[in-house]
């Protein structure tokens, strides 16, 4: 049992041009299980599971401003976030924190169209980086 | 220029990747484009171990320019 109750669900990948990312995520195997506009983060964004490798999400910029301005500075493409799904949002943030990591509120909770309207919330972990927690319902 | 503030000003620089005597005394989040919502966020980290203190979530979200995180800093190191 690991001590913060979490479990991996995928890797975040933005990138500028996603028809060629998803081009090479196909070549690699991965299917896309779904396509959706967030309005609530204002990207486009695409699910891509595997069959016996980790879940891709890819996430492109929209119009106008977005929380990937910041990401795609340096690079077109990076993977930027590891999602992990919670049981327990709050407990396992205290258990973040009592293990000793500073942990900074990116994006507080909200319903994220991709999974249902399950709550999505991201944090910057120190000397980890992004992390995206999606709650069970 | 005082101790807390060239401290200050040291992290800037290299969190943000700008030289040091592009720090202006009125720099902000709104003025420098390099100071991104990224960026920010690794600037507060980068104080907060400079400086051995902890930044609240409003804090972090409200402290934007050179001169209200002197400010800040100031009085927490009191």
């Amino acid at each position: 049992m690991q001590a913060f109750a979490l479990r991996f669900h995928h890797f975040g990948l933005a990138s500028r041009r996603p028809e060629q990312t998803l081009k090479f995520l196909k070549g690699l195997g991965h299917e896309v299980a779904m396509q959706v506009y967030d309005p609530l983060q204002n990207v486009n964004l695409w699910l891509c599971p595997h069959s016996s490798m980790p879940t891709v999400e890819l996430v492109a910029p929209a119009e106008g401003q977005g929380p990937l301005d910041a990401i795609l500075t340096q690079s077109s493409e990076s993977i930027y976030h590891l999602c992990y799904e919670t049981e327990d949002l709050q407990n396992s943030l205290e258990a973040l924190k009592t293990g000793g990591f500073r942990v900074i509120c990116v994006s507080p909770p909200k319903p994220a169209i991709l999974f249902d309207d399950r709550r999505v919330s991201f944090y910057m972990i120190k000397d980890f980086g992004i992390i995206e927690l999606l709650e069970s319902r | 220029m005082s101790d807390i503030e060239n401290r200050t000003r040291d992290v800037m620089a290299k969190v943000l990747q700008v030289a040091p005597q592009d720090i202006s005394p009125d720099i902000s989040r709104k003025n420098l484009p390099a100071w991104d919502s990224l960026k920010h966020m690794n600037l507060m980290l980068a104080l907060e171990e400079e400086f051995g203190i902890e930044f609240s979530d409003k804090e972090i979200a409200d402290l934007s320019s050179l001169h209200l995180l002197v400010d800040a800093l100031r009085t927490k190191h009191s």
